[in-house]
C-alpha cells in the first residue's frame, strides 16, 4: 500500500538505509545542525506511475569517506580516493531510491529508477537548493554529523 | 572445478564488495572479472569463459534488463547464469528480470551471507571448496 510524501518516512528510510548499508546510526536531528561547508551531493530521478520526482542525499565530506570505509570494511581514512567517497553517496542514494520508492508507491507499481549525478558543493548551495525541495528529513550520525534527504516530486508540491 | 565470475555495476564500491564476499566465501572461484555496465559485461563475455554474471539493473550506457536479453538471444551466452542485484524491490522489476530468464535476484543492501548461498545455489554445492 503506498505511503504519503513526508519528512517522517524519508527519515524513516534513511535511517534504516544508512544502518543496513554502512553501519551507520543516524537519527532525526533534535535541533538545529548547523550545515558544513564541504559537502558532497547525490541526486537521482525516479519515475513511476504514481508519479515522479528528485531525489538528493547531501552528507559532509567527512561522513561520505566513513560511508566508502564501512561499505568497504576498511578503516575510516583508508578508502582508497576521493573517487570512492562520491561513489559510496551515490550508492547509498541508490539503496534509499529502492526503499523509499517502494514505500511511497507500493510493490506493483512500474518505477523507474535513475543513476546517480554525484558532485561536491558548498553550504550555500546546498541551503539554496533546500529552499525548493518538496520534503526534507535531517538525520545527525553519531558523530554529530548532519545528512540530509529531500525529494522533489515533478508537481512541485511542498509537504 | 574452478569458476569465473562477472561482476557488472557502476559502482566501483559495489563490485569491490562483492569481490571481497566472493573472496571469503570460501568458492571454488578462481577469476572475478568486472565491468562497469552491460556494453563493458558484453565485450567481457565475447573474449572470456564466465560462469554466472552478477549484474547491478539501473547503469548507464546498457542497463542489467538490456544486457540480459541480449545475452538470453545470443546463442553462446544463453544459458550463462545471470543474477540480478539492484536496489528496486518492487515485484514488477523482479517479475520483468524473471521473463527475461534472471537465474536470481538479490535486493542492495545485500547480506554476504545471502550471496554466498546464491552462488551455490547457482554453481552447485561442488564449488564450495573443502573445508568450508
Amino acid at each position: 500500500m503506498a505511503t504519503e510524501i513526508s519528512p517522517a518516512v524519508l527519515g524513516l528510510v534513511l535511517e534504516r538505509t544508512l544502518e543496513d548499508a554502512a553501519f551507520v546510526f543516524a537519527e532525526p536531528a533534535a535541533d538545529f545542525v548547523p550545515i558544513e561547508e564541504q559537502l558532497v551531493e547525490a541526486r537521482l530521478r525516479y519515475s513511476s506511475d504514481s508519479g515522479e520526482g528528485e531525489l538528493r542525499l547531501v552528507v559532509p565530506e567527512a561522513l561520505a569517506s566513513a560511508l566508502a570505509a564501512n561499505m568497504l570494511g576498511e578503516e575510516e581514512g583508508g578508502a582508497t580516493v576521493t573517487g570512492d567517497d562520491d561513489d559510496a553517496a551515490g550508492e547509498l542514494l541508490n539503496m534509499v531510491a529502492g526503499a523509499l520508492t517502494l514505500e511511497l508507491f507500493g510493490r506493483y507499481t512500474h518505477c523507474m529508477l535513475g543513476v546517480p549525478q554525484v558532485r561536491r558543493i558548498t553550504a550555500e548551495e546546498h541551503e539554496r537548493a533546500l529552499a525548493g525541495v518538496g520534503a526534507c528529513a535531517t538525520l545527525v550520525d553519531e558523530d554529530g554529523r548532519r545528512v540530509d534527504l529531500s525529494i522533489t516530486p515533478a508537481d512541485g508540491a511542498r509537504r | 572445478m574452478s569458476h569465473s565470475i562477472l561482476v557488472t555495476d557502476d559502482s566501483a564500491i559495489v563490485r569491490a564488495v562483492i569481490r571481497k564476499v566472493i573472496a571469503l566465501a570460501g568458492l571454488d572461484v578462481d577469476r572475478v572479472h568486472e565491468a562497469a555496465d552491460g556494453e563493458e559485461a558484453l565485450e567481457v563475455l565475447g573474449r572470456t569463459h564466465i560462469d554466472l554474471v552478477l549484474a547491478d539493473v539501473n547503469m548507464p550506457r546498457m542497463s542489467g534488463v538490456e544486457l540480459l536479453k541480449r545475452m538470453r538471444s545470443d546463442p553462446a551466452l544463453a544459458r550463462v547464469p545471470v543474477v540480478a542485484i539492484s536496489s528496486d524491490q518492487t515485484d514488477a522489476r523482479v517479475d520483468e528480470l524473471r521473463r527475461h530468464g534472471v537465474s536470481a535476484y538479490l535486493t542492495k543492501p545485500f547480506r554476504p551471507e545471502r550471496l554466498r548461498a546464491v552462488l551455490i545455489e547457482i554453481l552447485g554445492s561442488g564449488a564450495v571448496r573443502h573445508g568450508n
